[in-house]
């Protein structure tokens, strides 16, 4: 298990199982990207370079992104990446709550550089068709679990 | 993160001269790179480590086969990312012993580097999270056990006097699986026990 350190935020996920069960899947999600000249999760975004009391929030958002556009929108026929694509939500909701019972007790601040950042990224996903953008960013899916881990 | 290409031949083309052209791409960027080292070579390896020596960024990488005035299409590799991919080596080994107990010093391995001038790194810096799993053989009684550590030194206790003692180590990162590459055994016999002369 590992201590994510979100500002006065802290929550505990376990970050190896859901990159493990991403692995699994990276390279077949990975090579129906076919926009690899263009990437949605930029270094300048990343969490772990934003304020920590603004990073809840920053991840919050994410989540709300991958749960709501990425995992929903991701189309195959293929069974077993549709199970852990399934299991990889599971996991994001269990650390959503937790995000959300920081903001419960207004710990997950959402400041200016968490909403700029977000909205940052958001445009970069709406730039493509929401199919692809579904592919490329649960391609990048890696890039989001190193930001979670250098938080640590 | 010593990150070196290697394809094969092509199948049909035994006996005919063929060369090879390299390209390298960082994810997100605009533009295939052309690798000058690795331009109508015969060889079928080319080292990219400088080029993908940011293991922030992820890579893909493509070849294609040249011979007498044909050009085969690009083969390209799928995305590597050499934070989660890169093989880590085996950490340094230093040994101590008295009569029942054998003291363990490891050094984490240093990343890669292609000028011995740069400055060296640590694997340590780059993963906080790097383990060491430490193979331990009695060799008088054959016996073999393992131990996963997490911080640099280990000391064995209760071992026999006068025994010799075999270890081995690999390091690794709590993850996705990785080839690991095993240190050298090292072997140190523990000392005789005074304490048994005198029966």
């Amino acid at each position: 298990l590992q201590t994510l350190h979100l500002g006065s935020c802290v929550i505990i996920t376990n970050l190896q199982k859901i990159q493990s069960e991403f692995s699994e899947i990276r390279d077949s999600v990975q090579a129906n990207d076919q926009n690899i000249d263009f990437r949605v999760l930029r270094n300048a975004g990343s969490l772990q370079d934003t304020e920590p009391s603004d990073r809840c929030c920053l991840l919050r958002h994410l989540l709300g992104l991958y749960l709501d556009r990425v995992f929903r929108n991701y189309q195959t026929s293929d069974h077993h990446t549709l199970r852990k694509i399934s299991s990889l939500a599971n996991s994001f909701l269990t650390i959503k709550k937790d995000l959300q019972l920081c903001h419960t007790y207004t710990t997950c601040h959402c400041g200016e550089e968490a909403t700029e950042k977000y909205r940052q990224i958001l445009s970069h996903f709406e730039q493509l068709e929401p199919q692809a953008a579904a592919v490329k960013v649960l391609g990048e899916l890696d890039i989001l679990l190193r930001w979670m881990k250098e938080t640590e | 993160m010593k990150n070196v290409l290697h394809w094969n031949p092509p199948e049909n083309l035994q006996g005919v001269e063929v060369t090879y052209t390299v390209q390298y791409f960082i994810y997100g960027q605009k533009r295939w790179l052309n690798k000058p080292e690795c331009k109508n070579i015969s060889r079928t390896y080319c080292d990219l480590s400088d080029e993908t020596s940011d293991y922030e960024h992820q890579y893909y990488a493509k070849v294609k086969a040249i011979w007498e005035t044909n050009c085969s299409k690009w083969t390209e590799t799928g995305r590597f990312y050499p934070f989660l991919e890169t093989q880590i080596g085996p950490p340094e080994i230093a040994l101590t012993t008295d009569e029942k107990s054998i003291s363990i010093v490891l050094t984490a391995p240093d990343k890669w580097k292609s000028n011995p001038e740069d400055c060296t790194i640590s694997m340590r810096q780059i993963y906080s999270n790097l383990k060491y799993n430490v193979s331990i053989y009695n060799i008088k009684s054959k016996r073999m056990w393992s131990q996963c550590v997490t911080n640099h030194t280990l000391v064995l206790s209760w071992l026999e006097p006068k025994t010799l003692y075999c270890v081995q180590v690999e390091s690794f990162v709590p993850g996705p699986l990785r080839p690991a590459q095993p240190s050298q055994k090292q072997c140190i016999s523990t000392l005789e026990d005074p304490t048994s002369a005198l029966k």
